[in-house]
């Protein structure tokens, strides 16, 4: 293997994906883009007119060589078909009046989601481009050969030959400008280049730059950010094998691996990658995780699969990086996953073959288009409705169910508002190159948007689950039980912001049941509303085929809602961030991790298809040596056994965190998991900053 | 069924023996160590802290109590402790958590449904249930119920101790006790008594006696300078003698209950020094070439 030592190229292959883009050229895009929306026009069928737009996209975008880099990808991304397919997007948007009230009143919003799926990376790597093309071939001479044959699905395959004869061009350009550049490396990146030009990949090198120039095809082409890696352990492990076997060394394939994880860091501001490693670890996996942690990267994102077999010492190799500070890693739990996806439709044989998705979503490789990230709906905001409009109620259960009417008002605009949109998925949105990758697209002749995939699925978030559980239950007792204030009055003092209601928020805060901290009554009312969202979400037809997935994460929206909603009657103030993912209220979690690690249990995360995630924060001092990676690892087989969907850490002081607002510039490293993925903390804004600290300093 | 007089129960306690834990806090301690960190532990009675740096001053405190123990002027919140009555109405309504109340009477039966819920951490983790205070054993009847009780469930159990307590106190929790946290602050009697207050022949025998008892012991060694730093080796010469000991841990000397004293109307006895990393680390070369164990921290 004659390539330049990672060591000497790690500093030049920093930053390059940015430096291309500086050197894009305005004037060519234009003309780039006219030729490109002209090819699209001109076909009668809009996937045939994707597809050859996807070629001359390849045939004429400028393609870039860094000479220290092993793998070759680089191209002008500035200008793809990307802009088709948000062009016509654009011109469909149509908002109900429903919709413009809720998203103004910041209670929910939906969206197309063009991006959360994943490619079947198994059937890219065995069958490699010009696999994929005989295939499409060979499918469309029979289509043409059958009794009435379609033209739509002869425009289909037509479509995926075009992608990927252009993805051809594109591995044959970027090959004949490494083989003028003059490096090291260069010899070995042309080989590698040649190599999937003409095959499937056979080297674990050539794998790993067909997976660099299959997944910037599909981003740039078919127009689809934040698409998953797979399970890079399981599906490079063929490859590692065979390089072993042929005499292949373990420290070549670890600087290989080096490569391959610096490149995916270096390309982080384009997206969030994840990939995840197996359940069943192999020697491969322990070479990525010891590599990935020597490199102390903050991408790509790592999601560890977690069953009965996954090795103990894998783990325990995991925790030690978490504590070191590299908060990549969220924990998945295989059962529960399995049969999360099994309660949408999904047959056990296809949830085996599951992939994780974004932060934590999970899908059917090759089987689902999931659509992860749909609808959101802000939980908090329904109780507000409600109470805004000042009228009473007999007991609390009219009162609550009231709340949860409303919450299925939100739930129901949305699915109307994503279902809209995704009835003009056939004429906004056409991918081959991602199609040709599910096996049921490729027979149907169908792309995955317009429902080719087996599954076509769709998803609707709810969020805030603490604060309005919190809240919930503050009406309880304060209105129902303690008979302290009523509704009404309740009302004009959140409108007030709790001004000269300080004592009745005290009484709120200190003494009714809270969520997440191990209380009956708290975890019952949560069960309760869980299994009522998961009536209202999950199996609801979306018009295509397929279904709706109930995720309960948060993301960062907790900021965004959280400013439009007035004070809360769990004691939030307004404006206040709501709670996240499944945590607790700041400050609520009244009996500390292993009380809200029991209650978070207490719930049914197998109604959660599209997804849930515990955060927890530990102190470093609480998790020192080898008795505090035990002690890491006993929360952690806790929650898993105790059926919780996902759950990450993060090992930091809120001092530390204090003197990085502080001097940011010495803690330019400083890594902390949020929300659903890590950065670093001096990038967060100081909301999230102070959302973060506030969660650590209730201890 | 006997009752117990406690301040805290602590869900997730790493530092009270292996594993993750649960610890009960007893109320009430015979010694008065300098360097107290849970001096709301010493005081047998329920108690109210009043922590003056988060009062707002809304007032909320004065309309909860009826002996009228907190009043407000121009010059602030005024908390009169000879009125207060220790029921500590006030800590419910405080929007600050200004007001924290410490003591709580309970049967086994009240306190057991929380030191088992964690149940599932500790088979996790190889932890249990740890009873501190404040000195568990002053209430010794108590702390064998609790414990046999644990010992039912298949719980591990743990004791941390001072060993300021009659022998008879260790006859009733050996049976249900799996290790004893054992703290040893000083051989020499005078500096026994200027650090607690009291001699410590009574606490260096009942070690002898439950070594003798066949008892798994974790010594603890508070370390802190200019009181007991000298006493290191004496110390460790004592400990070589004594069988049963699986861990020697020298806890360094920390003074962050300074609020507490002030809150709880006390005399602040905390030393202002702290060790420095290389005072601690010799204190701890003195241990282990004096007391070869092999898990020293």
């Amino acid at each position: 293997m004659r390539i330049l030592p990672f060591e000497t190229a790690r500093e030049f292959m920093d930053g390059q994906y940015e430096k291309v883009k500086e050197k894009s050229n305005e004037e060519k895009r234009e003309s780039l883009y006219r030729a490109m929306r002209d090819i699209y026009d001109a076909e009668e069928h809009h996937i045939l007119g994707k597809g050859k737009a996807i070629r001359y996209f390849f045939e004429n975008t400028d393609v870039f060589v860094n000479p220290c880099d092993i793998f070759a990808d680089l191209c002008d991304v500035e200008c793809t078909p990307v802009r088709i397919r948000d062009d016509e997007h654009r011109a469909r948007l149509c908002r109900s009046e429903d919709t413009k009230m809720l998203i103004k009143a910041g209670a929910m919003k939906a969206m197309a989601d063009f991006g959360h799926t994943a490619p079947d990376w198994e059937r890219v790597l065995r069958l490699g481009i010009p696999g994929i093309i005989a295939e499409a071939r060979e499918l469309l001479r029979a289509e043409r050969e059958t009794l009435g044959s379609t033209p739509e699905k002869c425009a289909f395959y037509s479509a995926v030959i075009e992608a990927y004869e252009g993805i051809i061009t594109y591995i044959k350009r970027l090959r004949d400008a490494v083989s003028l550049t003059v490096s090291p490396s260069s010899d070995f990146t042309a080989e590698n280049l040649s190599a999937i030009a003409e095959r499937a990949p056979e080297t674990l090198a050539e794998a790993m730059q067909l997976y660099f120039i299959f997944y910037r095809a599909q981003q740039f082409a078919d127009g689809a950010v934040l698409r998953s890696l797979g399970s890079i352990d399981q599906l490079l492990y063929p490859f590692y094998l065979k390089d072993r076997e042929r005499g292949v060394s373990e420290e070549e394939i670890r600087e290989l691996m080096r490569y391959f994880l610096y490149k995916w860091n270096s390309m982080r501001t384009l997206a969030n990658i994840p990939f995840d490693i197996g359940s069943e670890a192999n020697e491969l996996t322990y070479i990525i995780v010891s590599e990935y942690g020597k490199l102390s990267l903050p991408d790509p994102k790592i999601h560890v699969k977690c069953s009965d077999k996954t090795p103990k010492k894998l783990i325990l190799m995991i925790l030690e990086l978490v504590k070191g500070g590299n908060n990549s890693f969220v924990f998945v739990n295989e059962r529960v996953v399995i049969s999360a996806l099994e309660n949408i439709g999904i047959s056990t044989e296809d949830a085996n073959n599951y992939t994780l998705i974004g932060c934590y979503e999970p899908s059917a490789v090759g089987k689902e288009l999931p659509c992860t990230l749909n609808g959101r709906v802000s939980l908090p905001m329904a109780t507000e409705f409600v109470l805004k409009r000042g009228k009473t109620y007999p007991d609390f259960e009219s009162f609550f169910l009231e709340v949860m009417k409303e919450v299925s008002f939100f739930i129901d605009t949305a699915i109307d508002e994503v279902i809209r949109i995704e009835r003009k998925y056939p004429d906004i949105v056409m991918t081959p190159i991602l199609s040709a990758t599910y096996t049921d697209a490729m027979a149907k002749g169908v792309d995955v948007y317009s429902g080719g995939a087996k599954y076509n699925n769709s998803s609707v978030c709810a969020f805030g689950i603490a604060t309005f559980i919190d809240g919930l239950i503050a009406v309880k007792r304060a209105v129902y039980e303690d008979k302290l204030i009523t509704l009404p009055a309740l009302w004009d003092i959140l409108a007030a912001n709790w001004a000269g209601g300080e004592e009745l928020r005290a009484k709120i805060r200190n003494s009714y049941p809270k969520y997440g901290s191990g209380d009956p009554e708290a975890d019952a009312l949560t069960s309760r509303v869980v299994h009522m969202l998961s009536d209202m979400v999950n199996n609801k037809d979306n018009g295509r085929g397929g279904v709706f997935r109930l995720g309960l994460f948060s993301i960062d929206w907790i900021f965004a809602f959280g400013k439009k909603l007035a004070a809360s009657p769990d004691g939030r103030y307004k404006g206040e961030p709501v709670s996240k993912n499944l945590s607790a209220s700041i400050g609520m979690d009244k009996r500390g991790v292993t009380g809200i690690i029991r209650s978070v249990t207490e719930q049914s995360h197998s109604l959660i298809p599209d997804g849930a995630v515990l955060d927890i924060s530990l102190h470093p001092s609480s998790v020192k040596g080898d008795e505090g990676s035990e002690i890491m690892y006993g929360l952690l087989k806790t929650y898993l056994d105790g059926d919780g969907f996902a759950i990450q850490m993060n090992i930091l002081s809120p001092e530390t965190l204090r003197a990085a607002q502080k001097e940011p510039e010495k803690y330019r490293n400083l890594q902390v998991r949020l929300c659903g993925w890590n950065v670093y903390f001096t990038d967060l804004d100081e909301a999230a900053q102070n959302n973060l600290i506030d969660s650590m300093s209730e201890e | 069924m006997s009752q117990g007089m406690i301040f805290d129960v602590k869900r997730f306690a790493i530092h009270d023996g292996d594993g993750i834990r649960t610890t009960l806090f007893f109320k009430g301690c015979p010694l008065s160590c300098v360097w107290c960190h849970n001096p709301e532990g010493i005081s047998m009675k329920p108690e109210v802290a009043y922590y003056r740096h988060k009062c707002k001053c809304c007032g909320a405190c004065a309309k909860a109590c009826p002996e009228g123990a907190h009043s407000f002027t121009e010059g602030g919140h005024i908390f009169d402790r000879d009125k207060c009555l220790g029921r500590g109405e006030c800590e419910a309504v405080c929007p600050n958590s200004a007001i924290k109340y410490y003591g709580r009477q309970v049967t086994a039966d009240e306190i057991l449904p929380e030191l088992l819920s964690d149940r599932a951490f500790y088979e996790n983790s190889g932890g249990g249930v740890t009873l501190s205070g404040g000195e568990c054993l002053m209430q010794a009847d108590f702390a064998a119920e609790i414990l046999s009780r644990l010992k039912e469930e298949g719980i591990h159990t743990a004791v941390d101790t001072s060993g300021y307590v009659p022998r008879e106190a260790f006859d009733k929790v050996l049976p249900y006790t799996d290790v004893f946290l054992y703290d040893v602050k000083a051989i020499d009697p005078a500096v026994h008594k200027r650090c607690t207050g009291r001699d410590n022949s009574l606490i260096l025998n009942n070690l002898k006696y439950i070594s003798s008892r066949g008892a798994a012991i974790e010594i603890r060694i508070p370390f802190v300078p200019g009181y007991n730093d000298s006493e290191i080796t004496a110390i460790a010469e004592f400990l070589d003698t004594v069988g049963g000991i699986t861990k020697i841990k020298v806890l360094p000397y920390h003074n962050l209950a300074a609020s507490k004293y002030e809150a709880l109307g006390m005399k602040n006895t905390l030393p202002e020094r702290v060790p420095t990393d290389e005072e601690l680390k010799s204190a701890i070369s003195a241990i282990r070439s004096a007391a070869p164990l092999s898990h020293l921290r």
